[in-house]
């Protein structure tokens, strides 16, 4: 009796989960229009931010969860724990040099790349990203220089001057939107 | 100490028969122990409560591991853990235990000694070196949430153990009773291990595993009384080996709720676990009596092959996990009620099933533990703390398993961490009745290492 009771519960879960949908997504949703346009060689996610406001505040593009804080501050340990590794093959065509696929449209590219990329990414001879962690509301602000070519990292903790803080809004007002 | 099976169809030659019922009615003296043993404890599962220990980080932190499980080791620790991996991971891991089995005297004055008999300061060690654990963690890409699957083999309980005593007769007055057991214990059982675990909402986990258990068990012991009667003099030697393989099924669901990037805690049930034991033993028994030895010594050899089926019942798990800066504090409960453990077939179940509600009882295993990131050395420091009441009742029970634990990991270039765990743990029974204790100390070792892609 027992026995049953256990898997009719387990059934009853894994039916629960998929009946009721599920707030795990594997894949991007399609985007409105986008299967009636022709390819034009621009990726849609360049334009995160069109659609994800809260964007800048998720080092992956989206929420993935609480973490503690050092994961941040010893970027060593949150590469380890916390860096998905499907990331690395979004961002390979920046890191890697031989890539193939390249974005054409650069502006996008650069615009995607220079707010997104996480401080502990694997890449070598970038220039570090700024970020925020989630729930500290852009309070602390984590640039990672890599020194090209070198064995050693630096990491420097420091607050966004308002100088960079204009410029990045500069820079997002002036990038065309996608329709 | 460990009651063998009988077959119901053992056939004994009844000549022999009435020769060990005397012999054992004129020991009767002698194995006082024992017998005051089995009165509280007619039988021993070997399985029951039986927590080796998972995983070198979370034994290093008192095994609580509930609500911060970030790894495979959550398969067993909190399926739903496994939904904060992120990156593909293989592991390895190792336990080296020392354990120790000391015998002897408690409260017999020193000025008696002489003047009765007492049981011998006795001493013995068993050390073995197993693998622990082997897994893989597969981090299905996402857009939003989480979505992990894994898989791994962890040895889940172990049956390294030994006991040993002496009985010293009176060097005074012409009593010469004396007596020797000695026990070894060898193995353990495997839980293969598969699960996943996915995010219901951006702060809450669950997961389920369903494992496969596996493992044996080697069971060896010794005995040897002497004593004069009547100017006779009997003997007797006792010899029984057991060997078990385990097989079995369970489940366990698993949930993990973030309210804050400073605290977490986990829910677990795990269903019971359905076992069955298939059993071989050889019980060969020597005796004679008179002077000298070189007269008639019976032999009597049984061998047998008894099934047995039981389940153990269900367990639940609670945990919570606080962060603060490079700190983790964690805590874990884990409840099971063992008085509802159950024979299902074999012999004379009815009468195991009777005694299991009499003697055993519910036990509350309980960790807490902390674990330091030192940034300078980029290694993390762990301590902790966990009780593990034993299963069952017992009146001579002095000091329950409690246990210290100490570990540190370190990692290596972003993908590759080791981590090293110890544990010390006590226990021990007092017989004021016989003047005799019995302690064992345990020292775990755990050796882990993980690779992530």
């Amino acid at each position: 009796m027992a026995k049953r009771i256990v898997i009719l519960s387990i059934l009853l879960i894994i039916a629960a989960i998929f009946l009721l949908g599920c707030y795990t997504v594997l894949t991007h949703p399609t985007v409105e229009g986008e299967e009636e346009e022709h390819y034009t060689g621009i990726y849609y996610r360049e334009n995160c931010t069109d659609c994800h406001a809260d964007y800048h505040q998720y080092p992956y593009g989206y929420y993935y969860g609480y973490s503690p804080d050092y994961y941040w501050e010893s970027p060593r340990w949150g590469h380890y724990y916390n860096y998905p590794w499907w990331w690395e093959w979004y961002w390979s065509d920046y890191w890697d040099d031989d890539a193939e696929y390249v974005p054409r449209d650069i502006e996008k590219g650069e615009r995607r790349r220079s707010n997104l990329a996480p401080p502990y990414s694997g890449a070598t001879g970038v220039r570090a990203p700024v970020m925020t962690s989630p729930g500290d509301k852009g309070a602390v602000h984590v640039i990672k220089k890599i020194l090209k070519g070198g064995s050693g990292e630096e990491t420097v903790v420091n607050q966004p001057d308002k100088k960079e803080k204009t410029e990045k809004k500069e820079n997002e007002e002036k990038a065309p939107r996608r329709r | 100490m460990k009651k063998k099976l009988l077959e119901e169809d053992e056939v004994v030659n009844m000549k022999n028969i009435t020769f060990f019922l005397i012999i054992f009615i004129l020991l009767f003296p002698v194995l006082s122990f024992s017998q005051q043993f089995t009165e509280w404890q007619p039988i021993e599962e070997v399985s029951a409560g039986n927590f080796f220990g998972v995983g070198a980080r979370a034994m290093g932190m008192g095994g609580a591991h509930i609500a911060c499980v970030n790894d495979a080791t959550a398969l067993f620790y909190n399926p739903a853990g496994l939904a904060r991996v992120k990156r593909l991971e293989l592991s390895l891991g190792l336990t080296h235990q020392r354990f120790k089995n000391e015998t002897g005297f408690s409260t017999v004055p020193s000025n008696l000694m002489d003047y009765i008999p007492y049981y011998e300061n006795v001493s013995r060690r068993q050390s073995n070196t197993r693998f622990s654990s082997a897994s893989f963690v597969y981090p299905v890409p996402t857009y939003r949430g989480s979505l992990v699957f894994g898989l791994g083999v962890f040895r889940m309980m172990s049956f390294d153990k030994t006991f040993k005593y002496s009985y010293i007769p009176s060097s005074i007055f012409m009593i010469t009773d004396a007596g020797e057991e000695l026990v070894s214990e060898s193995g353990g059982v495997n839980m293969w291990s598969a699960g996943g675990a996915l995010d219901i909402s951006p702060n809450i986990s669950i997961g389920l595993a369903l494992n496969y258990w596996h493992g044996g068990e080697d069971y060896s012991l010794e005995s040897e009384y002497s004593f004069w009667q009547n100017d006779t003099l009997f003997w007797l030697r006792y010899n029984d080996e057991i060997y078990d393989d385990y097989s079995g099924f369970s489940a366990k669901l698993g949930m993990s709720v973030w309210p804050s990037k400073y605290f977490s805690f986990g829910l677990t049930l795990e269903s019971p676990t359905w076992l069955t034991v298939d059993e071989e033993y050889i019980l060969r028994t020597e005796s004679t009596y008179d002077i000298p030895w070189t007269d008639t010594i019976w032999i009597e050899e049984d061998r047998g092959f008894p099934l047995y089926k039981l389940t153990h019942p269900y367990k639940f798990g609670m945990g919570a996990a606080f962060y603060f800066k490079n700190i983790l504090l964690t805590g874990d409960i884990n409840y099971t009620d063992w008085s509802q453990l159950k024979y299902r077939e074999g012999f004379e179940i009815g009468e195991k099933n009777r005694n299991v509600k009499e003697y055993y009882r519910d036990v509350l295993r309980w960790g807490v533990g902390a674990e330091v990131l030192v940034p300078w050395i980029s290694s993390k420091l762990r301590a902790g703390y966990y009780s593990d009441p034993l299963p069952y009742d017992s009146p001579f029970l002095n000091s329950d398993r409690d246990y210290l634990t100490f570990g540190f990991g370190f990692l290596i270039d972003r993908v590759m961490t080791i981590d090293f765990g110890w544990i010390h743990g006590f226990y021990n029974f007092e017989y004021e009745q016989d003047s005799f204790k019995e302690d064992y100390t345990t020292d775990r070792f755990f050796i882990t290492t993980a690779f992530r892609l």
